[in-house]
């Protein structure tokens, strides 16, 4: 299914091009005569990174979503909507602003790295932070979970409005590429540079699965049971933190995705997180590549920032969500 | 053996349990018995390993300090009072994380779901395989616990020694019949060589289950040995703090009659 949507994604968009002929050429299996050098680039160059680094974020926010919504036991948290997402976009913008004085030494640290590196140390600490406030005498308050996130979305908002407030015209046009969310600005050293946090995060997120299974009973069951209870929230942090923070360092605030695929999929299959993460990593790439595809088609020859498209499918989601727990949430 | 050794618990400046030296064997049912407040849970959850405490708790002869999560997972289960679940599991599924808290599960598919038929039937829920945990009443899902930590420690004794269930007022949400049922399954899972320590509410079900009784009262042990050494008129009336009667049934055996409980627990 994944397969067919990257191809599909690939053959879309306001610029026809024979695509199948292109990547047969690519492979070595066409002759690649009487096609199009223009064609060529519009397929390889642009759409086919733009179409992998869908399938990367994607997955990567899908995923996040699933092991925070195991992590803090409750179908209702999401990178995104708890601030972490805020925290990453605080850590990008950062090393915009400030990457070439304050932050100097860590860019050169860190080179062509350092902007997904930034946003995943952002989304570290806000995941951090979130957590420690949230969960109190081994008990994960869900009210406290999102107020507390909302207060940190709140203040990387903040931070980073200051350091808005502070940039450069140019700096100004890096920036604005965040607040929006979208795909348009992949490139083939963009999807390199997530490449190696997103793989290690998705990976290790399936070592967390019998963890979060047993967590589903409660901390003191998921001792009892044999977790590591420290082990698997420090892995889980971490996979959350480098799985967003790569997602916002290339696309910017894509939202929801984290909300609407895991649950989608425990409707389908059940809430086992054996199942359900690596559902969550292919149904969150296809759900995107087809989000992306509407996004460039929809307005034609304009693109609709993709953040548009998953949030206004999200949203109302979200609330249904809602609507269907009332009276378990209680405030 | 489940031995604790001048156990101290505090939660803030509270002390919970004073100086507490307690014994269990494997091969027989030991009860916690007391009135509410007194520590039962407490001192269940301390040896359980749940609890910052000082003094020594010793599971088969280890030190549960030295223990890892797993290596306790593998030699006793936890059947607490009351468990949430926050995903809508379905009740095959919830047995079947209880397998899968093994070390070492059972590598075949078949044997798998056998074990979780064989653990449903085990607490009369054969056929609720199916079904959706959240859906089940409150008797239902603590039965359907009881079955999850039933598969992880199936075989009572293995080759490193005893397995131990730990039961937190395990028939407080039953009905009679699956009262007397749970714990017929526990003396049964004694019997084998299992050690069971239950923490009871029930003075009658634990004249009949219980093969050591040890009673709490304010964080401290009152009584503790065999029923009828511990079980009299005296020691309950005191502990509970009404006038409680303990009979001989004509077929052998304890049971425990409230007596004018009004004039005490209502009038002071």
């Amino acid at each position: 299914m994944l397969v067919l949507t990257m191809g599909f994604a690939l053959q879309v968009g306001a610029f026809d091009a024979p695509t199948l002929r292109i990547l047969l050429a690519w492979a070595g299996l066409d002759d690649g005569q009487g096609l199009k050098a223009v064609d060529e680039i519009v397929i390889l160059s642009i759409r086919l990174p733009r179409v992998i680094m869908g399938a990367l974020v994607g997955a990567a926010l899908a995923v996040s979503g699933a092991v925070m919504q195991g992590l803090f036991r409750n179908p209702l948290a999401d990178p995104g909507i708890v601030g972490v997402s805020a925290g990453a976009s605080l850590g990008a913008v950062a090393i915009i602003v400030l990457g070439g004085t304050v932050l100097a030494p860590y860019a050169e640290l860190t080179g062509a790295n350092a902007l997904p590196f930034a946003a995943f140390l952002g989304g570290l600490a806000s995941t951090y932070i979130l957590y420690s406030i949230a969960t109190r005498e081994r008990r994960t308050s869900v009210a406290t979970m999102l107020l507390a996130g909302i207060a940190l979305g709140a203040f990387a908002l903040a931070m980073t409005g200051l350091l808005i407030f502070v940039a450069d015209d140019l700096q100004l046009r890096q920036i604005s590429f965040w607040s929006l969310g979208s795909l348009a600005g992949a490139t083939w050293e963009k999807v390199f540079s997530v490449i190696p946090i997103i793989l290690p995060a998705l990976a290790a997120s399936l070592y967390l699965a019998r963890g979060l299974n047993a967590l589903a009973f409660g901390e003191a069951a998921a001792v009892h049971m044999g977790v590591s209870l420290q082990s698997v929230k420090n892995v889980a942090i971490f996979a959350i933190a480098a799985a967003t923070g790569a997602a916002v360092a290339v696309s910017g605030g894509i939202g929801f995705v984290g909300i609407v695929v895991p649950h989608v999929l425990r409707l389908l299959i059940g809430p086992d997180h054996r199942y359900l993460l690596p559902a969550s990593a292919l149904l969150g790439a296809v759900f995107l590549i087809l989000a992306d595809c509407v996004s460039r088609t929809i307005v034609p020859p304009a693109e609709l920032p993709i953040g548009i498209v998953t949030a206004a499918i999200g949203a109302p989601f979200f609330l249904w969500i809602l609507l269907r727990r009332r009276g378990i949430i209680d405030l | 053996m489940v031995e604790a050794e001048s156990l101290t618990v505090q939660y803030g400046h509270h002390l919970i349990l004073r100086e507490i030296d307690f014994a269990a064997e494997a091969g027989s049912v030991s009860v916690i018995a007391g009135p509410n407040g007194s520590g039962k849970t407490t001192l269940l959850k301390a040896l359980c390993g749940d609890l910052p405490h000082t003094g020594t708790i010793r599971l088969n002869g280890h030190d549960i300090r030295d223990l890892k999560p797993y290596q306790m997972a593998a030699r006793r289960g936890v059947l607490a009072q009351e468990t949430t679940l926050s995903f809508p599991f379905t009740v095959a599924e919830v047995v079947r994380i209880g397998i899968s808290a093994r070390s070492n599960p059972p590598a075949d598919r078949g044997f798998r779901e056998r074990r979780v038929m064989e653990a449903l039937a085990a607490v009369d829920l054969a056929g609720f395989a199916g079904r959706f945990y959240q859906e089940l009443s409150g008797g239902e899902r603590q039965r359907v616990q009881l079955a999850r930590v039933l598969c992880q420690i199936w075989e009572p004794v293995d080759e490193s020694g005893p397995c131990w269930l730990f039961l937190d007022e395990p028939v407080s949400s039953l009905d009679i019949r699956h009262q007397i049922g749970v714990m017929e399954l526990a003396a049964d899972y004694a019997r084998r060589g299992g050690g069971v320590i239950a923490v009871m509410h029930d003075l009658n079900l634990t004249a009949i289950f219980a093969d050591r009784v040890t009673l709490l009262s304010g964080g401290t042990i009152v009584a503790s040995g065999a029923p009828d050494a511990v079980m009299s008129d005296a020691a309950l009336s005191e502990t509970f703090g009404c006038r409680l009667r303990v009979g001989l049934k004509p077929s052998n055996g304890l049971f425990v009659l409230p007596h004018s409980v009004s004039d005490h627990v209502g009038s002071r």
